[in-house]
C-alpha cells in the first residue's frame, strides 16, 4: 500500500509551509511536494491606492525583507513618475539594500541554519534549534545577532527605523545621509566583518562532515537568474536580467529587466497557493513541453553563478574558491551551497558599503527627483536577499493602481524547492523506516533557500498546520501535528 | 570534527577570565544616554492587517500615559519579534520589558496581562520568536533578564486593510486603566525623566 508522508508545518523558514512525500508499495519515493497554504492578498488590497503609497504599504508584506520591497515598489514608481534618480539616491538606496541583504543573511545563517550545521541534522530535536546554539555556543550566537544588527542599525540610521523605513520614494530618497551618521557607520563595520570571518570559517569547518547533505540537498541542473551589472559583476540593486543554464550557456546574457515577461511565465497547481514561474521557450511555450522543464533557482546560488566578478576584492576571492566547487566553467548546481553563497554576499556586502562610504558625493544632499505621471505602466526589479523581486504596476493617469502583480523570489525558487524535497526524500526515506532526523533534514532542503513565505504569500503569521499521511488513493492514514 | 566554534568558545572563556567580555556592542543609538532606570515597550503586529494592529495602538496610548507621567520609556515597534531585540532587552538601564500583541478572540474577549515565562520557554520552538525566548536569550547570551510582561489585545478580524474593528477600538479606551494597573503590577515608582 503506498503512503504519503507529511511534514506539517516546516520550521525555521519565514512563513508556513507543508511537505507530502508519496511512496509507492515498494517504500520508495514517488513523489514529494512542498505545499505552500497560506494565500496573497496584496494585490488586491492595493488596487485603488496611489503608487506613492507602495513603497510603505508593500514593504508590511514582510517583517523581514521590506527593504526590498521599499526597493522594488520605488522603481517601479521611478519609471511611472520617468525621471532620472539622482546618483546620491541610488548610492543611499544600494547602501540600504546591501544592509538588508547583510542582516537577512545573518539571519539565514546564524538562527535558521547553523543549529543543524554546527549540532548536528539529527542531533536531539529539543536541541538542534537556536536555544540549544545559544547554550553550546554562546559567542557564536553573539556574533549572529550582531552582524544582524549591524545591517539593521545601517537601515534605521539611513531610513529612521529598521523595519518599514519610510525613507525611499519614487524619485529618490526623502533624506540624505550626514557625515556624522557616516563615520558612525565606519566604526561598525570592523565587528561586522569579525562576524562573518567566524561564520565563513564555521562553514567551511562543517563541510568535510556534510558531503552527503552536499550531495544529496538539491543538486540538480536547473537554470539560474538574477541581475547583473552591464559588465556581468555581481548586482543586487539595479542591471540587466541574466539567465544561465546549468552548462554555464548564456540565453540571456542581459535584458532589460522591464521586459521579464518576454522570458518567464506563470502556473498554478491546485495543491499550493505559491504560484511556479518557468522560463519560457523562445516561442513563447513550454520548454521540452512542460512547465516545470523551464525550473530556474535565483537567490545566491543564482547570483553567484551567473556574474563573473564579484567587484570586491575579498569576495571575488571567495568567489574564486566558490567556483571551484564545480567543473571549470560550470555553475554550481548544489542548492546546500546556498549557505555559502550567503557568507559571500554578506561579505560582498560589507565590502561594498565600506566604498560606498569612502565616496565623496555620498553626503550630496540632493537626493530626490520631482515629476508627476508619465506613464502608466511600470517594472522595478531589485534583488531581495532570496532573489529577483519584480513589482509590475498599471495606474491611471493620477497615479491610481488599477493593477498590481508582485513575482516574488521565493515563488521563482517553487518548482527547485520541489525538486529538492524529492531528492531528499529519494536519499533518505527508505521503505517504513521514518525519524524525526529524516524530517529535519527535508526541512533543511527547504532552508537552503532561506524561502520568505510570508512574501510569496503575504501572510500573517502561525497558521497551526497538520501532517497527513495519504494512501495511494489519497486517503489519510495517519496525522502528526507540530506546534 | 574540528570545530572552530569551539575554538572560539574557549577563547572568550579566556577572555571572561580577563574581564574583557563586554556586554552587547551594538546598542541602538535610540537608547538614553543616561543610565537612568527606563521601561521597555515592544509592540508587534502588521498595521495593514486591521487587527492586527491592536498592540500597536494599545502600546502607544500607554507610553504616551506614562510619558506624560515623567517616565522614562523606550518604545519599539516592529512587525514581527527580531533577534537583535535581545540587545536592548539586555542593556543595562532596562528595568522591566512590556510586550504588546493582537491574538485572535471574540467580540466580548477582553485585554489579557501574564508574565513571561522564562523557564517555559527552553522547549523547540520554530523561526516564529516568543517573548519568553527573548527573554531567555538575554539571559543566556547577555547575563541580565529585567522582569516581563505580556499584554494581549483579543481582535476579531486579520483580513488585509488598514482599521480596527469595533470591539477592539473598545478596548483601546481602557488604556489609562491598564497603564496604571501595570504599574501597580510591578510597584513602579516611576524613573528619571527623559
Amino acid at each position: 500500500m503506498s503512503r504519503t508522508v507529511t511534514i506539517d508545518p516546516v520550521t525555521r523558514i519565514e512563513g508556513h509551509a507543508k511537505i507530502t512525500i508519496h511512496l509507492n508499495d515498494q517504500g520508495g519515493v514517488d513523489d514529494a511536494r512542498f505545499h505552500v497554504t497560506e494565500f496573497r492578498g496584496f494585490e488586491k488590497f492595493c488596487e485603488g491606492r496611489s503608487f506613492w503609497e507602495m513603497p510603505g504599504i508593500t514593504a508590511r508584506i514582510c517583517g523581514i525583507c521590506p527593504v526590498s520591497h521599499v526597493m522594488a515598489s520605488s522603481k517601479a514608481g521611478d519609471a511611472i513618475l520617468g525621471v532620472r534618480v539622482p546618483p546620491t539616491a541610488v548610492k543611499l538606496r544600494r547602501l540600504m539594500n546591501l544592509a538588508q541583504i547583510v542582516q537577512s543573511h545573518a539571519l539565514s545563517f546564524f538562527h535558521l541554519s547553523a543549529p543543524d550545521l554546527l549540532l548536528g541534522m539529527e542531533s536531539d530535536p529539543a536541541q538542534r534549534n537556536l536555544m540549544g546554539l545559544i547554550q553550546k555556543y554562546p559567542e557564536v550566537a553573539r556574533k549572529g545577532i550582531q552582524l544582524r544588527q549591524f545591517g539593521q542599525d545601517v537601515i534605521r540610521m539611513l531610513g529612521g527605523r529598521s523595519v518599514h523605513p519610510a525613507w525611499s520614494v519614487p524619485g529618490g530618497v526623502r533624506e540624505s545621509l550626514s557625515p556624522e551618521t557616516r563615520d558612525q557607520i565606519r566604526t561598525m563595520l570592523p565587528d561586522a566583518f569579525t562576524g562573518l570571518d567566524l561564520a565563513l570559517k564555521l562553514l567551511k569547518d562543517a563541510l568535510p562532515n556534510l558531503e552527503r547533505e552536499v550531495g544529496d540537498y538539491g543538486n540538480f541542473p536547473s537554470l539560474f537568474v538574477g541581475l547583473v551589472t552591464p559588465e556581468g559583476g555581481l548586482e543586487h540593486y539595479d542591471g540587466l536580467l541574466r539567465v544561465m543554464d546549468s552548462d554555464g550557456k548564456l540565453l540571456e546574457a542581459g535584458l532589460a529587466p522591464e521586459r521579464f515577461r518576454e522570458i518567464f511565465g506563470e502556473a498554478v497547481e491546485p495543491w499550493s497557493y505559491l504560484k511556479f514561474p518557468y522560463y519560457k521557450a523562445t516561442n513563447g511555450t513550454y520548454v521540452n513541453g512542460s512547465y516545470a522543464a523551464g525550473m530556474y533557482r535565483v537567490g545566491p546560488l543564482a547570483r553567484l553563478n551567473i556574474c563573473q566578478f564579484a567587484g570586491t576584492p575579498r569576495a571575488d576571492a571567495e568567489l574564486r574558491q566558490f567556483r571551484t566547487l564545480a567543473a571549470p566553467g560550470k555553475p554550481v548546481t548544489n542548492s546546500f551551497h546556498y549557505h555559502y553563497a550567503r557568507l559571500i554576499e554578506i561579505l560582498f556586502g560589507l565590502e561594498k558599503i565600506s566604498e560606498l562610504l569612502e565616496e565623496p558625493t555620498i553626503t550630496d544632499t540632493r537626493v530626490r527627483s520631482s515629476a508627476g505621471v508619465n506613464q502608466l505602466t511600470s517594472v522595478g526589479v531589485s534583488e531581495a536577499p532570496r532573489g529577483t523581486l519584480f513589482h509590475e504596476y498599471t495606474v491611471d493617469e493620477n497615479g491610481i493602481l488599477q493593477r498590481v502583480n508582485l513575482v516574488i523570489a521565493t515563488g521563482q525558487n517553487n518548482l527547485a524547492m520541489n525538486r529538492t524535497v524529492r531528492q531528499i526524500a529519494q536519499s533518505y526515506v527508505t521503505g517504513n523506516t521514518l525519524n524525526e532526523g529524516i524530517l529535519n533534514r527535508i526541512e533543511h532542503g527547504i532552508r537552503t533557500f532561506d524561502p520568505c513565505l510570508s512574501c510569496s504569500t503575504h501572510a500573517i503569521g502561525q497558521m497551526p498546520l497538520d501532517v497527513q499521511l495519504l494512501n495511494a488513493q489519497g486517503e489519510v492514514v495517519d496525522a502528526i501535528k507540530r506546534d | 570534527m574540528r570545530s572552530s566554534a569551539t575554538e572560539w568558545e574557549t577563547g572568550r572563556q579566556q577572555d571572561k577570565k580577563t574581564r574583557k567580555h563586554l556586554l552587547p556592542i551594538f546598542l541602538s543609538p535610540c537608547l538614553p544616554v543616561s543610565l537612568s532606570s527606563c521601561l521597555l515597550v515592544i509592540a508587534y503586529g502588521n498595521p495593514l492587517r486591521q487587527d492586527d494592529a491592536a498592540g500597536l495602538l494599545l502600546a502607544s496610548s500607554v507610553v504616551e500615559i506614562w510619558r506624560a507621567q515623567g517616565i522614562a520609556v523606550q518604545h519599539v515597534e516592529v512587525q514581527q519579534l527580531m533577534p537583535e531585540l535581545v540587545t536592548q532587552i539586555a542593556a543595562a538601564e532596562v528595568e522591566r520589558v512590556f510586550f504588546f500583541d493582537a491574538v485572535i478572540g471574540e467580540e466580548e474577549s477582553s485585554l489579557q496581562v501574564q508574565r513571561v515565562d522564562i523557564e517555559a520557554s527552553t522547549a523547540c520552538l520554530g523561526h516564529h520568536l516568543s517573548p519568553a525566548m527573548l527573554m531567555t536569550y538575554a539571559r543566556e547570551l547577555y547575563a541580565h533578564c529585567p522582569s516581563a510582561w505580556l499584554v494581549t489585545i483579543p481582535g476579531i478580524n486579520f483580513a488585509h486593510g488598514e482599521g480596527v474593528s469595533l470591539p477592539v477600538q473598545r478596548l483601546l479606551t481602557t488604556a489609562p486603566t491598564l497603564a496604571q494597573q501595570l504599574l501597580d503590577l510591578m510597584k513602579y515608582k516611576g524613573g528619571a525623566q527623559r
